[in-house]
């Protein structure tokens, strides 16, 4: 709590201060510039905020059964780890043990597990542009976009679009390792735990994330076309499942979301 | 492919590669198609539209079609509990902590009660079927 003071700081006092004055924007005007410290103690406050929210709870206990079915599917704890911090995609690193577990080859597992990510692409490209003339090199955001998840986006969405445009990666990039972080300690936790943990505990665990995932969209509706979007998509997801399972979401997204923009334009 | 200790570096190598190739690549397409879009244009929304559409289709089947010990817990508690965590949520001005923990509660205490509905159900038939 006293973070999100400090964090509120830089804001009112840009400019000066100790820290070295972050290098000059020049396309973009209108951008106040920040102190190097400002841009650090938004990377420390996004982090600190990802590993104590309730999405980090929710996060945690659904990549306890990750953890529990890496090691059914006979990984390594040292493999489960990696695939979690290579894939950072809670359903990839699901869909990838349980591929490789029935007998997969590592290419027809790797398909699989790429048609789950087709969905990172609109998510990077909505994240992408609030970090439009920050200063840090392009490298750094090919690294930052490793955060693009579920979690950390939704949490993002609501975040950084209000802050300083200088301060939103340092922001991002918190949240994102941060999340991260909690995804790995809570696949290692359900790694150690798989054998204790009762069936409707899982099934309570599981359950949560869709929750999380749903409410928070509702919370960050401002608009009646994420209403749209959101109601389209719920209805076509399962519906696409049926007819055709393996673009359902991809689908539902398209179709789901081109509705609810046509309807903002045509109120325009 | 298998996992496990006698795994050689050269498959986990080649794991790196695969996940880096086939799964990253599509994050650093977006950082690439998006670098130039500005949040103001009518496309930026328009593809914020479709991931928040995408997301709330991933919310559905999660709940409707659910994979592992979820799938065991019958639909009818799935859908009461995400309507008490919604209620929660609205009651309490959006707040997500209350919306997700009453949902998750509401689905422990259904499960239990549907265990000891079914469990009832059970003696109450093995009781008729015993006495005709």
């Amino acid at each position: 709590m006293q973070n999100e003071k400090r964090s509120a700081d830089p804001d009112s006092s840009r400019g000066e201060g100790g820290g070295i004055p972050a290098p000059a924007i020049v396309d973009l005007a209108s951008v106040p510039p920040v102190s190097r410290s400002a841009r650090r103690q938004a990377l420390a406050h996004g982090f600190l905020h990802s590993l104590f929210c309730i999405p980090a709870v929710v996060l945690f206990g659904t990549s306890l059964g990750f953890g529990a079915l890496a090691r059914d599917a006979d990984a390594t704890l040292g493999q489960a780890l990696l695939l979690a911090g290579i894939l950072n995609a809670l359903p990839a690193q699901v869909l990838f043990v349980d591929e490789v577990s029935r007998g997969a080859t590592l290419l027809a597992a790797g398909f699989a597990v790429s048609l789950t990510a087709i969905r990172l692409l609109p998510m990077t490209v909505a994240i992408v542009p609030y970090f439009r003339g920050d200063p840090a090199s392009p490298w750094v955001k090919v690294l930052a976009v490793h955060f693009v998840a579920v979690t950390p986006w939704l949490e993002a969405l609501r975040q950084i679009p209000p802050l300083n445009p200088s301060l939103r990666l340092p922001r991002f990039i918190g949240l994102g390792a941060g999340f991260s972080m909690v995804m790995i300690s809570g696949s290692l936790v359900g790694y150690q735990l798989s054998t204790v943990l009762p069936p409707t505990a899982s099934a309570a665990l599981l359950f949560s994330l869709p929750v999380y995932f749903g409410l928070a969209l509702l919370k960050a509706v401002r608009v009646q076309a994420d209403v749209a979007a959101i109601v389209a998509g719920a209805v076509l997801g399962p519906l696409l499942h049926l007819v055709v399972p393996e673009f359902d979401l991809l689908g539902a997204g398209l179709i789901g979301g081109t509705l609810a923009w046509l309807l903002v334009e045509w109120k325009r | 492919m298998e996992l496990g200790p006698t795994a050689s570096p050269i498959v986990i190598i080649s794991l790196i590669v695969t996940c880096l190739l086939l799964h990253e690549s599509w994050r650093w397409a977006g950082l690439f198609l998006g670098r130039n879009l500005s949040i103001e244009s009518p496309v930026f929304r328009w593809v914020q539209l479709i991931s928040t559409a995408l997301i709330a289709a991933l919310v559905s089947r999660m709940i409707f079609f659910p994979a592992g010990a979820l799938a065991d817990v019958p639909i009818g508690a799935r859908l009461s509990a995400l309507a008490v965590g919604v209620t929660a949520f609205f009651l309490t001005r959006r707040n997500l902590a209350v919306g997700v923990l009453s949902a998750t509660g509401a689905l422990l205490a259904l499960d239990a009660w549907s265990d000891q509905f079914a469990s009832a159900a059970r003696i109450f038939l093995a009781f008729a079927f015993s006495t005709s």
